[in-house]
């Protein structure tokens, strides 16, 4: 038998509220991810998409359904069981770092989560830094010392020092300028290219998915109506919805 | 004399307080015309509508410059004739318009307010039938509905319509799709685009998305860290981008080829609205010694398309 997957997700769903007030948010998902691979996950506000990545991390528990890690049950334990294998990165960095602490204090705290042994963290968190390609000082400045792009890979360079399996990046880019956006997008694209990172790449924005994804998944109203190549997303749309999506792209003419 | 201009921007510079955000920015409209404003954030373009607008609590401070409306300055009006202006003669669309209806009370309640406020008689017939007009959906049904009840998308429009009911010639809109998903936003960009050819507007648009900015626009400008560096026609400016700061920022937009899309650098300087040579030179790749000695001027250098540099251009 072949290895099995670094993820997969059997039939999940994931519901709020009891009785008429009950509302389906996520329906029936599946999905595999191999290792070294990067899946964007596409769609409008509300379709599920940040609850998904919460039910992956295990921030919230499913309604239903089964969660595997390289082929073992994960469902129902508990975040801190499973943060050595997903870090989440957020789309308001600075708010997902502590004002009050400097963002080295922030990524020690992190990894001594982590770990018993800090004796190398900061030899760790300054080449993590440095990846990221921001220089190592600013690691002593406060998040609203920096700018959003800034403070946005400083979260990226938080999640890796722990050396995770894979990141799951919720609307990452979203806030930023294009310039940021694209700094962003090289930097996990050289990651990718030197670690091999496996990613789940959750965002709005097709045009973004399609430049550095090996497959991107289309969501609507909880359900995944498609899911291919970006070649097969892009050039050849099967559900109508993703269409619709692509239409909307609004490249510069 | 006969305006050949609606709007006109001359030699604008305005701070908040002592500090310097927008330094000679001048561009002009004319009737019928979208005008685009794009750049990063912190470039200056939300001050400059807040200059056009005018509020005094906005605590725009205009420095040198003015703005001339339909042959008239408005820099300095006074409150009074401001209120006569605003709503009537310039409308506004905001990013934000969660903020700006009452989240509980009908449409209905609020149009008829904000229009008795400007002397606008409210009838209801004429606006349904501009939201027919505008394609919005249910177009009898939604002045009886509350803003809670609307997705981002239909509040956006219903704000547009609200503008649209006193009947301004000009219409400032600050980021007006930003917030909408990109099926919205498109529908809410084709809106406009059709007010201005059924009704004669002319919109000035301010944006970060050069996308947006490409589908809507006749003439673009880009502003940077307070400056505009570059203006023209939307087409030629976009096909034959002459400012380095221009041709970074479209290599860093993600294209219709899949290519990895190239970054740029650092963050423009707080300051920049107070260098006299070009502020974008500490993240320029075609700077020079030289660069520094010159002062800032916004060139023509093809018939119609001003740039304040063309280092590293490459003739298309």
């Amino acid at each position: 038998m072949s290895e099995a997957p670094l993820l997969e997700l059997k039939n999940v769903a994931k519901s709020y509220g009891k009785g008429r007030y009950k509302k389906d948010v996520l329906k029936d998902i599946n999905l595999t991810l191999n290792e070294g691979e990067v899946l964007g996950i596409i769609g409008e506000s509300g379709c599920g998409k940040s609850v998904l990545l919460n039910l992956i991390a295990c921030l919230e528990p499913v309604s239903g359904g089964h969660l595997f890690f390289k082929g073992e049950e994960y469902t129902g334990k508990k975040p801190k069981d499973v943060c050595q294998w997903f870090q989440v990165i957020f789309q308001d960095s600075e708010a997902a770092f502590d004002p009050k602490m400097t963002i080295r204090k922030s990524m020690r705290e992190n990894l001594s989560l982590l770990s018993k042994d800090v004796s190398n963290s900061d030899k760790k968190i300054d080449d993590m830094v440095a990846i990221m390609g921001l220089d190592t000082s600013l690691a002593e400045r406060y998040p609203r010392q920096l700018s959003g792009g800034q403070v946005q890979r400083m979260s990226i360079a938080r999640g890796l020092v722990t050396e995770p399996n894979m990141i799951l990046c919720d609307e990452i880019t979203s806030a930023l300028d294009v310039s940021a956006q694209a700094m962003i997008l090289q930097y996990l694209n050289n990651l990718r290219e030197a670690r091999g990172l496996t990613m789940i790449f959750v965002s709005h924005d097709m045009a973004v998915c399609s430049t550095f994804c090996d497959r991107m998944a289309i969501m609507k109203d909880g359900e995944i109506v498609e899911i291919g190549t970006p070649e097969q997303i892009m050039d050849h749309p099967q559900h109508e919805y993703t269409k619709l999506l692509l239409e909307a792209v609004l490249y510069v003419k | 004399m006969e305006n050949k201009y609606l709007l006109e921007i001359n030699h604008l510079s305005v701070s908040y307080g002592t500090h310097r955000i927008i330094r000679d920015v001048s561009f002009a409209l004319k009737p019928g015309e979208i005008v685009c404003i794009a750049g990063e954030s912190g470039c200056g373009k939300s001050t400059l509508i807040k200059a056009i607008l005018g509020i005094k609590q906005l605590q725009t401070n205009v420095v040198e410059g003015n703005i001339v409306l339909d042959g008239r300055d408005i820099t300095n009006l006074g409150v009074e004739e401001r209120r006569q202006i605003l709503g009537t003669q310039i409308g506004y669309v905001p990013q934000n318009t969660r903020g700006s209806f009452n989240n509980i009370r009908t449409y209905d309640v609020q149009y008829k307010e904000s229009l008795r406020a400007h002397n606008v008689p409210f009838e209801r017939e004429k606006a349904i039938q501009l939201f027919n007009r505008l394609n919005f959906p249910d177009s009898d049904t939604l002045l009886e509905q509350q803003p809670w009840e609307m997705s981002g998308g239909m509040n956006q429009r219903m704000a547009i319509g609200l503008a649209v009911l006193q009947g301004p010639k000009l219409m400032l809109c600050d980021e007006a799709t930003s917030v909408l998903d990109v099926t919205s936003q498109k529908e809410v960009i084709e809106e406009l685009a059709k007010l201005r050819d059924e009704l004669g507007w002319s919109i000035l648009f301010i944006t970060h998305n050069l996308g947006v900015a490409s589908h809507i626009a006749d003439k673009l400008g880009v502003m940077y860290a307070g400056r505009m560096v570059e203006y023209g026609n939307t087409h030629e400016l976009l096909q034959d981008p002459i400012h380095p700061y221009t041709r970074a920022l479209l290599s860093a937009i993600p294209g219709k080829d899949r290519k990895l899309p190239v970054g740029l650098e650092g963050r423009p300087p707080l300051d920049g609205a107070e260098w006299e040579y070009c502020n974008f030179t500490p993240r320029c790749a075609y700077c020079t010694a030289a660069c520094k000695e010159k002062t800032y001027e916004l060139k023509e250098v093809e018939p119609g398309h001003f740039a304040s540099c063309a280092e590293g251009r490459t003739a298309v």
